[in-house]
């Protein structure tokens, strides 16, 4: 599955792995789950959303979703592609 | 309709003030993530960069009820339509943004306030998320008994919100069975809170005023439910049966001898073959039925043992134990992703019916799905049941195909779906609730009902702030219409 399929897929899951989101945390907010996060990527390499400052800065907020790693019952990593992502994105843009 | 970044509202700083700075959102890629619930033609549309319906003008995440009606005091000032947000799990689409609705993000709001062990209770906060919140039951040796496959993808109020019901629903009940009391804002930015006790004859429920109304009527902020003693014992059947008549019959016979198994699943061929292949289904007994009985040892093998006369006398007989256990270890997993994310399109629709009705309903839909689109995927299976009828959970699948035509196909499947079940005498959900996808055929079956619903609306939210045009309440002015969109 390449970076587009596994963003597809995970926009498309209904986040069963935000169950490990801590409560604790002091954001608790939907883009910052791993599927939301995978629905912006997703739109990013699309073209549909422009990679911005916005989007950028959306991309890096990967706490929550670091957390849910273990919880995803198909064994990806969304929050470490996402990083990936937006750091190539990232570099791209300052080149 | 592509996403694409708005002005600032004017009044985003004084919602800033409120809830402060981080959390307060309004950048377009944020947006864009509380533009979808899990509605499948918002999936439809979001997995190719369109919006289902609006961006919401800006989403806030409150700390607590203080803020929270702060926030509702804006919204009725400035009049700002908004829409409560827990999980997003929904999948009719409640949570939409219609007409540029603020979102206020619940989940900050997620404690548990107290156990009563005394008395049986757990008081809660409205935005915990609901698999953290049956875990901390679990580790103090209780269950409230509510676990929807979407224990996990779903908050405590959102089952609430939305009048849902668990996979445990035969023994422990819908939510408004669990459902004790509550607190909740009104549009006004008044509290209602509803007493928690067994039962009350003070006119009619205020309770379910709120559980149901899917935000529409207040923004549910605290609850207080029924909790159990986690079961001592467990005790599974996997079953087969020759017919769909002698399965359905044996499931009404069980609950009208008042036994009260606390998982009860019975497959239609379609879903029976791939669940049920390990343990020789399809070979003469093509209908697999999954049964679990719970409480203390002696009561639950009780039950099982009456169960299974019952079973015998409808021909069924026991099979291994698989099916059972590979249901238990994904329960609260979804098969969707690997459909939707490849362009097919798949949903899933719930109604309950009659006993009386359930044999014909069943077939007239499933006729109807393959004159639609012959080879459509169709499935259905029985998990919710009563002594007077039960849910009938159907799934359908589309492969890839141009989206306005996909779009049509499935707009004409729940046409034919709901249709049947408004003929035949049942009501168009059991559990998911109305969101804004159902609200063609709630008009249909509530008829009269809905002017009193549109009544009190009217009265209690004048400004229709609260979740507009959902529930088939009046839209807002210059909202996008999903039923226009489907027409075209």
């Amino acid at each position: 599955m390449n970076e587009r399929e596994l963003m597809r897929f995970c926009a498309c899951c209904p986040n069963p792995c935000r169950r490990d989101v801590p409560a604790s945390l002091a954001r608790q907010v939907e883009s910052e789950t791993p599927s939301a996060l995978a629905l912006i990527a997703l739109a990013v390499i699309d073209g549909h959303l422009p990679y911005d400052a916005d989007a950028r800065a959306a991309l890096s907020r990967t706490e929550a979703a670091h957390a849910c790693k273990a919880a995803c019952p198909y064994g990806y990593d969304i929050a470490g592609a996402v990083d990936s992502l937006n750091a190539r994105l990232s570099a791209g843009a300052a080149a | 309709m592509k996403p694409v970044k708005s002005s600032p509202p004017s009044w985003l700083a004084e919602l800033t003030q409120i809830t402060g700075p981080d959390q307060t959102l309004s950048s377009l890629p944020e947006l864009w993530a509380y533009a979808r619930d899990r509605l499948p033609y918002a999936t439809y549309m979001v997995r190719d960069g369109n919006l289902p319906a609006r961006l919401p003008s800006a989403v806030a995440c409150p700390a607590d009820v203080d803020e929270l009606r702060r926030v509702i005091e804006l919204s009725r000032r400035e009049k700002i339509p908004l829409i409560p947000f827990g999980a997003g799990s929904g999948v009719l689409g409640g949570t939409l943004p219609m007409d540029h609705e603020l979102v206020v993000d619940l989940k900050r709001m997620n404690q548990v306030i107290e156990l009563n062990t005394l008395d049986g209770t757990v008081t809660v906060q409205s935005g915990m998320n609901g698999g953290q919140f049956e875990a901390w039951l679990n580790e103090r040796g209780y269950s409230c008994g509510h676990l929807p496959q979407s224990l996990h993808i779903s908050t405590v109020g959102g089952w609430a919100a939305c009048r849902g019901a668990g996979q445990n629903s035969t023994r422990y009940g819908k939510i408004e069975d669990i459902v004790l009391g509550l607190a909740a804002l009104l549009p006004d930015g008044r509290e209602l809170r509803v007493r928690p006790v067994a039962r009350r004859a003070v006119g009619p429920s205020l309770k379910d005023l709120m559980v149901g109304s899917e935000g529409a009527f207040g923004i549910i902020t605290e609850l207080t439910l029924r909790v159990w003693k986690l079961p001592e014992a467990r005790h599974s059947v996997v079953l087969g049966f020759e017919t769909l008549k002698t399965g359905l019959d044996a499931l009404r016979q069980i609950m009208q001898a008042e036994l009260r198994p606390a998982v009860v699943r019975l497959y239609d061929a379609a879903e029976s073959a791939p669940r049920g292949a390990s343990v020789g289904i399809g070979e003469g007994r093509p209908f697999l039925a999954i049964l679990e009985f719970c409480g203390s040892p002696r009561m639950a093998a009780l039950e099982r043992d009456l169960a299974m006369e019952i079973v015998a006398a409808h021909g069924g007989v026991q099979l291994g134990d698989e099916p059972y256990e590979h249901w238990c270890a994904h329960r609260y997993e979804s098969y969707s992703p690997q459909w939707q994310s490849k362009d097919y399109f798949m949903d899933t629709i719930e109604v309950t019916a009659p006993w009386s009705a359930l044999p014909a309903l069943h077939a007239r839909i499933a006729r109807e799905m393959q004159s639609l689109f012959p080879g459509i995927h169709f499935g259905t299976h029985w998990s919710h049941v009563y002594p007077e009828g039960a849910c009938q959970y159907m799934t359908l699948r589309l492969p890839p195909m141009e989206r306005s035509e996909g779009l049509r196909l499935h707009r004409a499947a729940w046409h034919l779906t709901l249709t049947a079940c408004l003929d035949l005498g049942g009501t168009i959900s059991h559990h998911h609730g109305v969101g804004v996808f159902r609200n063609p055929w709630l008009r249909e079956e509530l008829g009269t009902g809905l002017e009193l619903l549109q009544g009190v609306k009217d009265y209690l939210d004048p400004d229709n702030l609260f979740v507009p045009g959902k529930l088939a309440l009046r839209a807002r002015e210059g909202a996008v219409n999903l039923e226009h969109i489907h027409h075209e």
